[in-house]
């Protein structure tokens, strides 16, 4: 080997070897320089430090379910899924409150954390009142026809006559979508910016209903009066911070930014919103492909429409979990939906010792750890759940011989059974029911539940329905079926809706004329205090009662990446609000770009 | 042959009006209506006002009234109706899906195809070495895996292992050739696998039997090379009943569009079918099945003209 010749390389090679990793190790010096240079804020909801706001980037989502049917929430509240960024309301919830105070994991929209939106204040003179003061400097998107006029009165009163079907829609009547469509006799505009609604009767929930939900979007009257509705997209305007400018039909939509967008960021006052320039959101109806998305950073955010494409399954969760510990899981407990109503109408069920005696046959704690590994809320609840404050009664806190009935002794509920006059057969059957199913939940539960009520002698057959089987609606099912539990959502609807006698979900088949008072005091009341007192009252009378058999409330995940920032695992800013959570959201597009997105 | 044409043509109009007739019912016997979904979505939490949703529906008619609208909208107007859903045109709905089932279809076929032909034809002239036991092996393999299953697996493993998944958003052909093509390109091969499974054991055995013929043994005995033998005197022959096989799977490949399409995220018209069913949307789900039968029907036929110019010794009278 000629060692002369071959040294020169040699230091060459060593020269540019030992630069090159001087020039390493001064870019990884100066990399944690960089982090520690990004400016951070305090969230002021949660007190946590995070990178500060920014503007610009896009964010893609994913729908977990099909796209709504046309562009037009006056038909159906889903609508919004996609009309919600465009459309406004005059109501929108406290996005700058304490999490602590309201932790907005839930769909209970309480009264008191409705803030002013296209409404700059509201007053109730008499019961029969409802006064909205209209917001000066609101703006229509600069789209035809409206072409960035001011939002006034009159406008409000066309909404809510087409809302209503008075006026001018007196011949084409109400909106056919029912679920929380405010009563109202009148509604008239006395000046450009005052809104004045009289009642039919006095109303604990209308000033809600008014100012939030599904159906009251504020839209454009002068699309309507052209086209007769908003059904097609590309006629939607509206107030909102984006414009909706693409939907490619079964595919996608595309947001833009409404630049002329009139609201500041409520937690950070002075930043206009939006932050993110473009929103995509993806119609995807496969579990696996979205997680693809999501594991592969396609998807920045899961979790549309509420509860419908969030982590359910205990697996997926741990895979997500193991895989991909970057993705952001935010937790919550919506409703239980491993309950059953029963037809107490008819025997066995029409003696509260066997529906008692099929609650205590479930070993609710072994199947969370079992099932769930640790991650349910098991502990009984009634038709209301945790997050829905004032009005819930923890399991704690029910009296010592109704808690007995909601805990595992197969002992005990065989007993029951004796003494109600079911005693074993020869084959051990004490009798046969069935159980219906809603085929759209696994399966599983049923099947596990069905196994605890085999061991105590009852024969249950299961019978999935489809979700538009009439069975359910025409009440022609027997035995038990598929019902919520545990609800966080408003709690003197939902409470009339399962019991009163002038509700359509006739489940059980009897009706209690005390119950009936009960919550028609409940709902003539002005006093909240007394409302919850009441409701808490009928939720006791129905636990005792055994109507629905509890089953664990399964944790929902709604996950992320964690680029996105802003995000605390709210649901919605008012009912279907689930868009104008993401104008408040921003991109950390350092951190996008330093995981390689 | 004009005759055997026109008469098939006019064999078209009554199989139509019994098909018309069969998918406006057999969807009407599923279980529940469009205001039961509608129902059923808000989860216990609410009403419809059904007998206001009924009369703007018109679904307060009976059936046969229903259908009489239904069947005097095509005649008379060109029309499948309107979505009970979304209110939109069903033929103007179909028209914009067509594009991606169709790509997702041809794709399917002509890889079905490249796979399934060369790998029979080599599998025959090589009966019974390891190539033969290896492509008949894979071809039962294909045939016993569920293209649902093997998407499934395209979906999830990819992700998790390797950071990769397939395109979400659909990208049109005229925006990104390159870019559309890529993402027609795996759902085209799980489907078109599964479609090569079944033709590639047909054109094997197909091309066993041409072999025996005497032609074919007058072929070898004139000296001819083997490539010869085979590409122009034996595959022709066997062509025949693999063109009608294909015609055959037609069916298959709409029900694999059905579940492909929505595994990919591919707005087609197999995804719409989905979507229409579970929201009970009577007349979109009757105009695809519609347009599913005719184009069966039309493609058969035309499948039926095709063994003629493949077959000379085949005449129409």
């Amino acid at each position: 080997m000629d060692l002369p010749r071959i040294a020169p390389t040699f230091v060459c090679v060593l020269v540019l070897g030992l630069a090159a990793t001087g020039l390493w190790a001064a870019a990884a010096e100066e990399e944690p320089a960089a982090a520690m240079e990004k400016e951070m804020v305090r969230d002021p909801a949660t007190g946590e430090m995070v990178s500060a706001p920014e503007y610009g980037g896009t964010l893609t989502y994913a729908t977990g379910g099909a796209a709504p049917a046309n562009a037009d929430t006056h038909f159906l509240h889903v609508q919004a899924m996609v009309t919600g960024a465009t459309t406004e309301k005059l109501g929108i919830m406290d996005w700058a409150i304490d999490r602590d105070e309201f932790s907005f994991r839930n769909t209970y929209i309480p009264l008191s954390v409705y803030r002013p939106h296209l409404a700059e204040s509201w007053d109730t003179p008499d019961p029969l009142t409802i006064i909205f003061n209209i917001r000066k400097g609101v703006n229509w998107q600069n789209k035809a026809p409206m072409n960035g006029r001011e939002f006034t009165a009159d406008d409000v009163v066309f909404n809510f006559h087409r809302l209503l079907g008075l006026g001018e829609f007196a011949e084409a009547g109400p909106s056919p979508f029912t679920y929380q469509r405010p009563a109202g006799e009148s509604v008239t505009a006395t000046d450009r910016y005052t809104v004045v609604i009289k009642l039919p009767e006095p109303s604990a929930v209308a000033l809600g209903q008014y100012l939030g939900i599904g159906l009251t979007y504020m839209n454009a009257p002068e699309v309507i009066r052209e086209h007769g509705d908003v059904k097609d997209w590309r006629n939607l305007v509206g107030t909102g911070p984006y414009l909706l400018t693409d939907w490619t039909d079964g595919s996608s939509f595309t947001f833009q930014k409404n630049p002329d967008y009139w609201k500041d960021d409520e937690k950070y006052p002075g930043n206009r919103l939006p932050y993110i320039d473009e929103i995509q959101g993806l119609i995807v109806l496969e579990e696996a492909t979205y997680l693809a998305g999501l594991r592969t950073g396609k998807i920045d955010f899961l979790g549309f429409p509420v509860g419908v494409s969030d982590i359910t399954s205990v697996e997926v969760l741990e895979s997500l979990q193991k895989n991909n510990p970057e993705i952001v899981l935010q937790a919550w407990w919506d409703r239980s939906e491993n309950s059953y109503a029963i037809d107490a109408s008819k025997p066995p069920f029409d003696d509260v010792r066997v529906r008692r005696a099929m609650q205590m046959a479930i070993d609710l704690e072994g199947i969370d750890r079992s099932v769930y590994q640790g991650t349910s809320a098991w502990q009984p609840q009634g038709i209301i759940g945790e997050g829905v404050g004032g009005y819930f009664t923890p399991f704690d806190e029910w009296p010592e011989e109704v808690k007995k009935g909601y805990r595992y002794d197969p002992a005990g509920a065989e007993a029951l059974l004796d003494e109600a006059g079911y005693p074993r057969g020869a084959d051990g059957t004490r009798f046969k029911t069935v159980l219906n199913h809603l085929y759209r939940f696994p399966l599983g539960y049923s099947e596990l539940a069905a196994t605890y009520w085999a061991e105590i002698g009852v024969d249950v057959k299961i019978n999935v329905l489809d979700e538009a089987d009439p069975a359910r609606s025409n009440r022609t099912w027997e035995g038990l079926i598929y019902h919520t539990m545990g609800n966080n959502t408003e709690p003197l609807g939902f409470v009339r809706q399962m019991v009163h006698s002038s509700s359509h979900e006739d489940l059980h088949g009897v009706r209690y004329p005390e119950l009936d008072a009960l919550l028609d005091a409940a709902a003539a009341t002005d006093s909240e205090e007394e409302r919850q007192r009441l409701v808490k009252e009928v939720d006791l009378y129905t636990m005792e009662n055994h109507w629905w058999i509890w089953g664990p409330k399964a944790g929902k995940y709604m996950s992320h990446q964690p680029w996105v920032v802003g995000f605390n695992g709210e649901t919605w800013l008012g009912f279907m609000d689930r868009l104008t959570i993401l104008a408040r959201l921003w991109i950390d597009s350092e951190l996008k770009a330093e995981m390689g997105h | 042959m004009r005759a055997h044409v026109i008469r098939r043509l006019l064999l078209v109009i009554p199989t139509l009006f019994i098909l018309s007739i069969l998918v406006f019912l057999s969807v009407r016997f599923i279980p529940g209506d469009v205001i039961d979904v509608m129902q059923g979505r808000l989860g216990g939490l609410g009403q419809v006002d059904r007998a206001a949703l009924e009369r703007m529906l018109g679904l307060d008619q009976p059936v046969y009234v229903q259908y009489g609208r239904w069947l005097g909208d095509i005649l008379l107007h060109g029309s499948l109706g309107r979505s009970l859903m979304g209110d939109w045109l069903v033929e103007e709905k179909i028209l914009a899906r067509l594009p991606v089932t169709i790509e997702l279809g041809v794709l399917s076929i002509v890889i079905g195809l490249l796979i399934a032909l060369p790998v029979g034809i080599y599998s025959a002239i090589r009966q019974d070495t390891a190539v033969d036991y290896a492509g008949r092996s894979i071809a039962i393999l294909g045939l016993a895996t569920p293209n649902f299953w093997l998407a499934l697996m395209v979906m999830i493993y990819p992700a998790i292992w390797w950071g990769w998944s397939p395109p979400m958003r659909l990208i049109t052909f005229s925006e990104d050739p390159l870019g559309n093509l890529g993402m027609f390109l795996i759902p085209s091969l799980i489907l078109g696998t599964y479609l090569a499974a079944a033709t590639m054991r047909m054109t094997r055995t197909m091309m066993l039997e041409v072999l025996r013929q005497d032609y074919i043994r007058t072929a070898w005995s004139k000296g001819l090379k083997e490539r010869v033998v085979v590409v122009r005197h034996a595959v022709k022959n066997v062509l025949i009943p693999v063109v009608t096989l294909i015609g055959l799977q037609l069916p298959i490949l709409v029900g694999g569009a059905v579940i492909i399409e929505n595994i990919f995220n591919l707005p087609g018209l197999g995804r719409l079918m989905l979507v229409a069913l579970t929201d009970r949307d009577f007349p979109v789900v009757a105009g695809i099945n519609l347009v599913f039968g005719t184009a069966v029907m039309g493609i058969n036929l035309v499948i039926d003209l095709v063994y003629a110019v493949l077959d000379p010794r085949v005449r129409y009278q």
